[in-house]
């Protein structure tokens, strides 16, 4: 018999999508027919164009035409604002469209994947939680959970009792080290101490890191700047490496623009002479702040260099909150990357009867 | 007689728990009733040299005065992050007899003992430490402490109230913080009738007050790992900073801005001597140099003229300005008036203390 998985997480960042492409590739490769399926769609990252929700986007686009993206993911809902939209009375109805839609791609597959909401808590007070599809779907659960230091462990054993204290069968839990310290404490600690209370850990995720690059489209999205000179399809999936606010000298500021590859500089726009400094190195994007747009000559070289150029009314401050809240999504052409990361997982185990 | 006990919880940091503990505190004590405070694990990262205690216990300590020392009323400390180095799982249960009997020294000379709990319910699950563990241990009644920004933190709060029933403990009721007036709507319209559903009682919610969040130059000089150049540190030290502002933008715009705003703190780098240069003309709170660069001694001797505290800190702006996001402010001692005005008039004090 086909098995459903619920990949359910203790918050977000933790790597569900990750899970859902390589499994699902891996499993395709073992001549598996699998089906992929997303409840409810986030409204804050459904696009306009796609007409559905950035993670959704890119795993359709690893599904390919065996179903369409409506089928996929047939709900969106916003999740600071959902209250208005349904009310617990309202559910019912919404419940059936969704298991409609997943009846129908079950019947067509051997095994289906199914990715959560957010967190394992979210809409649980419509019912429309990963609690309730994972009893109807009758899927077994694995916990995504990212880690980061061992504070991250308590949302594990949190989110684990909570589970299994509504009769859900938890296959085990997937770690998802954000930084090499959290790969040693993983080692060190966190492995152990789950498996002592009988939580399987089914595999770690190592060194995703690339995956968290923002692309220059999220930082526009995140930050609501526009672009001033370049070309948006060209430069729309480039990789920022990493961010650098220009608030120093030129002199001073050359050190830290060589020492930092593939940045975002976010400064001033009557700083013509860091924007320079910046396009003379590794630079994907600067951000001129304080509605001041740049100087025809920085724009000359910003296109000879196919660096693209965005100007916003916010201050610098303001940006660089704006820039630490993004939250990234899989580009297509991180697909591999994912592939490569289920070879840390035991996926004989998922498949096995439990 | 044994006193009664109310466990403070919260969903996530920045609850307000500690504005209620204190608040909660003096009203019992204008009651004529005779209230202890006790915080069962302290965080050891927030230890201040001086007092070898957690922040909030080192406040609270100042309000109960000399009635109990402050190793009294918080007897264990352990590090948020790296606490598994600090205590085995194994040893939970002699950490739990240890907390006991500082427990029950302070309910035996008391009539209600408020218990603040930790950063969030979640904590110390790994270790069996957290605060459902807690409250069943000393039977005391749970109050969760939420701040709401928009519905997902609803699910969260549903969430620890069923996590805390599936370990039998009793509910005394929510403290909902909303962030601003669109969310005092959500909890009428939307989340109180959900919560009546589920009989959990609404206790009140704190209303924002800015000042209670900025941050004194005490706790900016530690969240950077600042160098003080000019200033008297104790003169200086409980000084608030209202706004930020980054020093990228040419001096005069940058001069516009700093105008607008009140208690601002520039930062901006050493070497940008026209920025210091203006931005001391102008009645600017605090300025931060950044990247080490150390400002020529003619501008120090300017900002002591004008009595401006300066910093000197080693990151690059990006970093700097990053961990000054993440400060936690603490209550300060001249701020008690204010935690008790929140309890005052924004709280059900019978649902509270019944």
């Amino acid at each position: 018999m086909g098995k459903n998985i619920m990949l359910t997480s203790t918050k977000s960042g933790a790597g569900k999508s990750v899970v859902a492409i390589g499994l699902y590739l891996k499993m395709k490769e073992q001549g598996k027919n699998m089906g992929y399926f997303k409840p409810i769609g986030d409204a804050m990252t459904q696009q306009e164009k796609s007409r559905t929700d950035k993670d959704v986007s890119v795993i359709s686009s690893v599904v390919a035409r065996k179903f369409s993206k409506e089928e996929i993911c047939p709900y969106f809902l916003n999740p600071e604002f959902y209250l208005e939209e349904i009310l617990p009375e309202d559910a019912r109805e919404i419940q059936q469209q969704i298991k409609d839609s997943f009846s129908n791609i079950q019947n067509k597959v051997d095994h289906m994947i199914i990715e959560g909401n957010h967190s394992f808590t979210q809409y649980a007070p419509v019912n429309l939680d990963d609690v309730y599809f994972a009893k109807e779907f009758n899927a077994d659960i694995v916990i995504c959970a990212p880690i980061e230091d061992d504070d991250d462990l308590n949302a594990v054993f949190t989110c684990h009792q909570y589970l299994t204290s509504q009769k859900l069968n938890v296959l085990g839990v997937v770690l998802n080290a954000r930084s090499k310290m959290a790969e040693i404490r993983i080692k060190k600690y966190h492995t152990d101490l789950l498996e002592s209370r009988d939580i399987h850990v089914i595999g770690s995720l190592q060194n995703v890191r690339d995956l968290e690059k923002p692309t220059v489209a999220e930082v526009m999205d995140a930050t609501g700047a526009k672009l001033y000179s370049g070309d948006f399809l060209k430069v729309k999936n480039n990789l920022i490496g990493s961010f650098i606010i220009g608030a120093m000298g030129a002199e001073a500021a050359l050190k830290i623009l060589r020492a930092n590859v593939d940045k975002c500089v976010i400064t001033g726009g009557d700083r013509t002479d860091i924007a320079l400094a910046a396009l003379d190195t590794s630079t994907k994007l600067i951000i001129f702040t304080g509605n001041m747009e740049p100087v025809p000559r920085v724009v000359s070289v910003a296109q000879e260099k196919g660096v693209p150029l965005l100007t916003t009314s916010a201050d610098t401050f303001t940006v660089s909150e704006q820039i630490r809240r993004i939250k990234t999504h899989i580009q297509p052409s991180e697909i591999q990357i994912c592939r490569d990361q289920v070879e840390n997982l035991d996926t004989e185990f998922l498949l096995k009867e439990h | 007689m044994t006193s009664k006990s109310i466990i403070l919880s919260s969903t996530k940091r920045g609850s307000g728990k500690s504005v209620v503990a204190i608040g909660a505190y003096l009203k019992f004590k204008e009651n004529g009733i005779n209230p202890g405070y006790f915080k069962p694990i302290g965080d050891s990262s927030t230890i201040k040299p001086k007092n070898l205690t957690d922040k909030d216990a080192s406040v609270i300590s100042a309000v109960v005065a000399r009635k109990f020392s402050q190793e009294q009323l918080c007897p264990l400390l352990l590090n948020p992050k790296f606490f598994l180095d600090e205590i085995l799982p194994k040893e939970s249960s002699e950490i739990l007899e240890k907390i006991t009997d500082a427990y029950d020294f302070i309910a035996s000379r008391t009539d209600v003992v408020l218990i603040e709990g930790n950063h969030d319910y979640r904590q110390y699950a790994a270790v069996e430490l957290s605060d459902a563990h807690i409250a069943k241990n000393f039977n005391a009644k749970v109050i969760i402490c939420a701040p709401i920004a928009g519905d997902s933190d609803f699910d969260d709060v549903l969430a620890a109230v069923k996590i805390f029933r599936m370990q039998q403990c009793e509910i005394g009721g929510v403290i909902l913080s909303p962030v601003n007036s669109t969310l005092e709507n959500r909890i009428q319209k939307y989340y109180l009738p959900m919560m009546r559903n589920s009989n959990i009682a609404l206790i009140g919610g704190l209303k924002s007050v800015k000042t209670l969040e900025f941050p004194t130059i005490a706790e900016i000089l530690e969240a950077i790992d600042g160098k003080l150049l000019t200033g008297e540190f104790v003169k200086i030290k409980n000084r608030k900073i209202a706004n930020f502002v980054i020093g990228a933008m040419h001096s005069n715009k940058a001069i516009e801005y700093i105008k607008r705003k009140p208690n601002v703190c520039v930062i901006t780098g050493g070497d940008r001597i026209d920025i210091a240069l203006n931005a001391l003309e102008t009645p600017i709170s605090l300025l931060i140099f950044t990247g080490n660069l150390r400002p020529e001694t003619s501008l120090l001797k300017k900002a002591e003229e004008k009595q401006i505290p300066t910093i000197l800190a080693a990151g690059d702006t990006f970093s700097i300005t990053e961990k000054l996001q993440n400060i936690h402010s603490d209550i300060q001692l001249d701020e008690i008036e204010i935690c008790y005005e929140q309890v005052e008039q924004n709280l059900d004090w019978e649902e509270f203390s019944r």
